[in-house]
């Protein structure tokens, strides 16, 4: 008798327990586990980072806006959007340095040492490399170059400067010192962090490279000249996937 | 050991029948209150094999120990202290315990028939 009332009682429980079980699965509870403090540091970084992206797209949204304006106005102005958009042309083109500029900016003139060099002396150290011209130009960039030519050829973003034994090659022709570098930007913030300490024409001016740096009111640049060529990237709609 | 499992299933339909969920809040306490049922399910099982089940032991025990549980784990929220796993040890070892001695008494009792 007693077997048999214990036997109600564990078919009760056990439905209780399935119900739980079912129930409990059919929530859909993702597992929190328990937040340990790296846990909570790391989404409280997720939540910064993506409250720095909702500012730059509202940011974004500004500029657009903006733009939305300017183009509605010549609308209003003149009839049809065409001016805006040659002037919004004009300035991707200019950005792109695909146009002849002018502005104010610095031109760098590096040449090979002429010092005696002793027979203990590395003569590698005495001639202008392509990394020491790729150097140069990077710091112009730092500075905020906005337009950078060496020898009349116009630097682009995906321009290349290599190696080429006693020459080096930029985008493809062949360049032999001396090197002048000409780059628009703000004159003085350009020469100041070019000659800096520790800059890296600082540096090379211990082993005799001529270097000479000079501002100039008004430099005059061509444009790319080569052809443009893209064989890989296409356009798409949609923005980058992350 | 069929009688609880016939439960089992009844209680597994009646849940995929009910429109019940559980909020992710209080996940923690389903989660405990499943392992008291378990907990229960095999300490009733065990005490009906030994011919020593006491309903008043049984069904108090497995109220008060959900409720021990759940005020557990609702101090631990409070803290920010997972004091539930106190619960979870509790019931994990008992259960371990009585499935060994209900697993014995099987043994023993197909021993027996074989012989």
């Amino acid at each position: 008798m007693k077997k048999g009332l214990s036997a109600y009682y564990l078919f009760a429980i056990g439905i209780i327990l399935g119900f739980f079980l079912t129930v409990q699965l059919k929530s859909d509870i993702t597992s929190l586990g328990i937040i340990t403090i790296p846990k909570l540091l790391a989404l409280e970084k997720d939540v910064s980072n993506i409250e720095v992206e909702i500012e730059n797209l509202n940011k974004s949204i500004n500029e657009l806006e903006q733009k939305l304006k300017e183009y509605e106005t010549s609308l209003s102005e003149s009839g049809s959007i065409y001016n805006s958009m040659m002037e919004e042309w004009k300035k991707i083109r200019n950005y792109a340095g695909l146009e002849k500029i002018s502005g104010p900016g610095i031109i760098i003139t590096m040449n090979d040492s002429k010092k005696e060099i002793g027979i203990m002396d590395n003569p590698e150290l005495y001639v202008i490399h392509d990394i020491d011209v790729l150097e140069v130009v990077n710091e112009l960039k730092a500075a905020g170059a906005e337009a950078i030519s060496i020898n009349g050829e116009r630097i682009l973003g995906t321009s290349n400067i290599e190696c080429g034994g006693p020459i080096i090659i930029i985008d493809g022709k062949r360049h032999a010192a001396p090197f002048i570098i000409k780059a628009i930007g703000d004159p003085k913030v350009l020469e100041a962090s070019i000659l800096a300490p520790d800059s890296y024409i600082d540096l090379m001016e211990y082993t005799g490279i001529e270097i000479d740096v000079k501002k100039a009111e008004n430099i005059v640049m061509d444009g790319y000249k080569a052809p443009l060529k893209l064989n890989y990237q296409k356009s798409i709609k949609e923005g980058e996937s992350k | 050991m069929i009688i609880p499992l016939l439960g089992l299933l009844l209680g597994i339909f009646i849940g995929l029948l009910s429109p019940f969920t559980i909020p992710i809040q209080y996940s923690t306490y389903m989660s405990i209150a499943i392992l008291a049922a378990l907990d229960s399910v095999f300490g009733g099982v065990r005490s009906s094999m030994e011919n020593t089940f006491d309903i008043e032991i049984f069904i108090s025990g497995f109220f008060a120990n959900a409720a021990l549980a759940a005020i557990l784990t609702y101090i631990g929220d409070q803290l920010g202290v997972p004091i539930y796993y106190a619960a979870i040890f509790a019931f994990g070892v008992r259960l371990f315990q009585n499935f060994a001695i209900i697993r014995r008494y099987i043994l023993a009792k197909m021993k027996k028939n074989s012989k």
